[in-house]
């Protein structure tokens, strides 16, 4: 397992590790499900009784399907915005702040810009004010990279809070919904919300084939070579004419848009208005979506929907076996943590060298010291 | 005046610790961002123990244990495996918030209990001076841990064979090397040691500031933390500064409004997130961090 | 290492895919289909907080205690899985559903058109359907004899509220403690703080340190869980001998600081829900907002005992007296528009 960085260039070895790195996932889900089993044992719950309100509550049955592909959706984009930005050398840990900035602005457009207006106007263009509200945030993550130097990973997290606050001030003052009673905005009008079909809205379908183009993007196209070239060594991308800086940027509000359209989603597809605690941390579940697809935009489907079936059998545990919500945080960070172990420190989880940095400190292609 | 500075001090020591810890790691190349984790986990352990043994001091060095546990954790997967410390710190994260939400329910079913708490300690002459003596010296404990250990950080940092060890591994891990430290013992000694401190600032939280255990009473602290450490360019000087800046800000916000200033709170809580990322566009991020921050070290193996 | 293994990206949900399958064979039909009255909880935080959430599901357990009704509950942390969590109980039979607090309204009101057989119970709120209520709860009563209290034995005439978030309701409970306190004396002075969450029992109990230093001497607070904090902050400036009392909301919490809480606002949410639970039951549901307060002995003014020495004894008839004329309807306190 040495001599890591051509392998995701050169495409005849996808095959080969698509099969170990679903076969570690697989792994790390399985184990994450044992530790899991053990601590809700350990707290006095029956394990197998949670288990089985858990998958009950998230596969079986049309209701259960619905939830889990409800929290899907929004997963599947984080995930995507993360598992793109992670790729291409890009720390981005804002999803979280990119969705509320989406779903902000396509508030906006939905509730105060264009009210009244037909769907055929107003979906459009609230779905690119999701998308726009996203990138425009990472933007700002992103130009402070390029233009100053500073660390990406800080500036998301920092914008994350932000943007919170701000939609707490918004439904507070200048969204609020005309009733000025609760701090909710206005109802968006029927033409505003998603076309749905047994309440699975337009935006799911739309996250998986958004997922397909990423993967065409990101493998098959001459930009998102540039895009992964930067992310695999900043300094053999600009020797071979690549601006490492404007790639970057590219990236990032790509990213930001795919967040923003969860957002946008979340507002016109489920809930139907804006509200504070519109995420339940969706951004940084991403992190583990992300990481538990190796990274890969088409993998990050299956693994969007394993958490999409933690996130809502997290519930139905809760409603059937009593296990509180908290349980499935603990889960999360588990699968995180185990995906990492049966990575054993290969290919995407392992951290390239921000782009931008003084260059001696990178130091070209290195060879995986250990194999476990 | 003197009340909002105590305020301000008082405020600052959960924030200023938790920022001490994050430079100890930050200095050795590794950044952490479970610090809000790792600080959960002092308050809820400080508060376990506080709670079954009626020592505040046991609470106080049961929080630090708590969260150095943690630390192990967090090493042995970011120093041992090498894996990406960012993600490591989001695991910390998810995983505190869980495991003392579980914890919290299933040790205290209905409610937490109130624990016992370090009550202020007046240093006899000290506390009388004017202006600062109440905001230095008529503090609980834990101000007092932080007048001792800030200067002690600096001067180890500076001058001291570790500290320089710890810099050289942060600044450039491949010939901190090649000059015979040891980069992954170094690195898991800071994670331990700043693991510690942030666990005692939460601690702090729950045995000072308040005296029980609510979940996610760490209330992004720990994030707040991090930003300090940029804002006091890793510096423990610096440090100090912005530690006292974002107390003063937090104590001036509750104290505008109790004067019936009509101020949205939401602004004054994204008050240090902003002013951090303008500070961080102004000033060039670049200069003051450890070089090989956030850079998994590994020797060539050829 | 592995080998070239034919794969599947999606053989990631192999592992998945087992495990339903064998364990949907082993519940077989599942247990949705058991009769009895059955009722549940949706929550918007953690039961563990000792205030709001905690008192919705004590009252939960009593309905299954008294009524012999099989409950569960469940807490919700996006406005995403209201409407989940609604559907899943309703599609499942439940009788009776509430949804703790004004946030559950549009929630509720989609899911009861389309399951209405089962009844919602929202904990405020202003929507009202054929099968979908708010419980309303008027704890402005007792807020509003809290400021009367306070305005008569402040030295300094100027009193404090620390709130969460701010919220409508929370805002009412405050407005009433005002007009209640501007009532019994004119020209006192209400300071207003929100600390911006409801976990934060460290800022709450800063919060309350800013309004002591203000010279305030009763303080009230609408923050859940993080009001233990102002009790704190209260108690430690009693122990110094100063002559300062807080309030406590929601639950008796006069024992929580014996020495600070002089009195406490109290609502008995799991009453409140026994008799919605009752109603429903014997099918004596009507389709209109309940509003349960001091007439219905489900919002009460508990005092201390341990203090209550301290009260003027004209002040505490004050009180008996406006108490009777708030339970009669003869007067109505202030309260929020929402």
């Amino acid at each position: 397992m040495t001599g890591w960085w051509p392998r995701g260039l050169a495409r005849r070895h996808v095959v080969e590790r698509f099969a170990s790195d679903t076969l570690r996932a697989a792994g790390a889900v399985l184990f994450a499900s044992l530790i899991a089993g053990v601590v809700i044992a350990a707290l006095g719950f029956s394990p197998v009784e949670a288990i089985r309100a858990l998958l009950a509550g998230s596969l079986i049955g049309p209701a259960a399907l619905t939830a889990t592909l409800l929290k899907t959706g929004p997963l599947l984009l984080t995930g995507l915005a993360v598992a793109l930005c992670f790729r291409c050398g890009v720390w981005n840990i804002g999803a979280e702040g990119q969705l509320y900035a989406g779903a902000l602005l396509a508030t906006l457009v939905a509730t105060r810009w264009l009210v009244g207006a037909p769907a055929v106007l107003v979906l459009p263009c609230l779905i690119l004010a999701g998308a726009l509200g996203g990138a425009l945030w990472a933007a700002i993550a992103g130009a402070l990279r390029v233009m100053r130097g500073v660390n990406e990973v800080i500036s998301t997290i920092l914008l994350n809070f932000v943007a919170i606050q701000l939609v707490s001030l918004a439904v507070h003052g200048p969204l609020q919904e005309s009733a000025g009673a609760y701090p909710q905005s206005d109802a968006l009008a029927q033409a505003a919300r998603l076309p749905e079909l047994a309440r699975i809205h337009l935006g799911i379908p739309i996250a998986v084939l958004l997922a397909l183009a990423g993967s065409f993007l990101l493998f098959h196209t001459a930009a998102g070579f540039r895009m992964r070239a930067v992310g695999l060594s900043p300094v053999a991308a600009r020797f071979a004419g690549i601006v490492p800086e404007r790639q970057l940027l590219l990236t990032i509000c790509l990213a930001g848009a795919l967040a923003g359209l969860a957002g946008a989603f979340e507002v016109s597809g489920v809930t139907g208005r804006l509200f504070e605690s519109l995420s339940p941390g969706y951004g940084y579940t991403a992190i583990a979506v992300a990481l538990l697809a190796r990274l890969h935009p088409l993998a990050v489907v299956p693994s969007a929907f394993f958490f999409g079936v933690l996130e809502a059998g997290g519930g139905a545990m809760q409603r059937e076996a009593g296990v509180p919500a908290v349980a499935t945080d603990l889960v999360k960070g588990i699968v995180i943590l185990l995906s990492i172990g049966f990575a054993a420190g290969v290919g995407g989880v392992r951290r390239v060298g921000p782009v931008a940095r003084a260059p001696t400190s990178l130091s070209g292609p290195q060879a995986d010291g250990e194999v476990l | 005046m003197e009340a909002l500075l105590e305020a301000a001090v008082r405020l600052a020591v959960p924030l200023l610790l938790a920022a001490l810890g994050e430079l100890i790691i930050e200095r050795s190349g590794i950044i952490n961002i479970g610090t809000e984790g790792l600080m959960l986990c002092g308050a809820f352990g400080g508060f376990a123990i506080a709670v079954a043994s009626g020592s505040v001091w046991l609470g106080a060095a049961g929080g630090g244990a708590a969260a150095a546990c943690v630390g192990v954790l967090f090493a042995y997967f970011v120093v041992v495996r090498r894996a990406d410390q960012i993600v490591v710190g989001t695991a910390i994260n998810l995983l505190a918030l869980g495991a003392t939400g579980l914890a919290v329910r299933a040790l205290y079913p209905g409610m937490a209990p109130v624990s016992p708490t370090f009550g202020t300690v007046a240093v006899p002459l000290l506390s009388e001076l004017p202006v600062i003596g109440g905001a230095l010296f008529r503090q609980t404990p834990y101000v007092y841990l932080c007048l001792l250990i800030t200067p002690l950080l600096a001067f180890a940092l500076a001058r001291s064979r570790p500290g320089l060890r710890l810099r050289a591994v942060g600044e450039c891990a491949r010939a901190a090397d090649a000059e015979g430290v040891g980069v992954s013992r170094t690195r898991f000694a800071a994670v331990l040691l700043g693991s510690l401190l942030a666990g005692l600032a939460g601690s702090a939280l729950s045995l000072a500031q308040s005296n029980t255990f609510t979940e996610g009473m760490t209330a992004g602290r720990g994030f707040i933390a991090l930003t300090i450490v940029i804002f006091g360019r890793w510096r423990p000087g610096g440090i100090v500064l912005a530690a006292l800046f974002f107390g003063a800000a937090s104590a001036l916000q509750h104290r505008l409004q109790a004067r019936g200033t009509d101020l949205p709170y939401q602004l004054t809580l994204m008050l240090p997130y902003v002013l951090t990322l303008l500070v961080l566009a102004l000033a060039s991020g670049r200069s003051s961090a450890p070089a090989d921050l956030g850079k998994a070290y590994r020797r060539e193996s050829r | 290492m592995l080998g070239s293994r034919t794969s599947s990206l999606f053989s990631l949900m192999l592992p998945l895919v087992l495990l339903v399958v064998s364990v949907s064979a082993g519940c077989g039909g599942g247990s949705g289909e058991e009769s009895g009255f059955r009722v549940a909880l949706l929550t918007p935080g953690s039961i563990a907080d000792g205030g709001w959430n905690a008192g919705a599901y004590s009252g939960l357990l009593r309905i299954r205690d008294e009524l012999g009704a099989r409950v569960s509950h469940v807490e919700t942390r996006t406005p995403a899985e209201f409407e989940e969590s609604f559907r899943d109980y309703a599609s499942r039979g439940y009788d009776l559903i509430f949804g703790h607090g004004f946030e559950y309204q549009d929630a509720a009101a989609r899911v009861g058109a389309e399951f209405p057989s089962s009844v919602f119970v929202t904990t405020s709120g202003n929507t009202v359907r054929a099968n979908v209520v708010p419980m309303v709860f008027e704890l402005e009563q007792a807020t509003y004899l809290c400021g009367v209290l306070a305005a008569r034995m402040s030295r300094s005439g100027r009193l404090g509220l620390i709130g969460g978030i701010d919220l409508p309701s929370i805002r009412s409970t405050f407005l009433a403690f005002k007009g209640g306190a501007q009532a019994a004396r004119a020209g006192v002075e209400v300071r207003e703080v929100f600390i911006g969450n409801f976990d934060d029992t460290a800022a709450a109990r800063e919060a309350a340190l800013a309004l002591l230093e203000e010279d305030v001497d009763f303080v009230l607070h609408q923050a859940n869980e993080a009001g233990r904090g102002v009790f704190q902050a209260v108690a430690e400036r009693v122990e110094k001998g100063e002559r300062v009392y807080a309030f406590g909301t929601n639950r008796n919490q006069n024992d929580m600081a014996p020495e600070a809480v002089i009195a406490s606002a109290t609502l008995n949410i799991p009453a409140a829900f026994v008799e919605v639970a009752r109603r429903v039951k014997q099918g004596r549901f009507e389709a209109r907002p309940l509003r349960l307060g001091m007439a219905s002995d489900i919002v009460r003014l508990e005092m201390n005992e341990r203090l209550q020495g301290r009260i003027p004894s004209e002040v505490a008839e004050e009180l008996v007296r406006l108490g009777e004329q708030i339970r009669k309807g003869e007067l109505v306190v202030p309260r929020g528009a929402f």
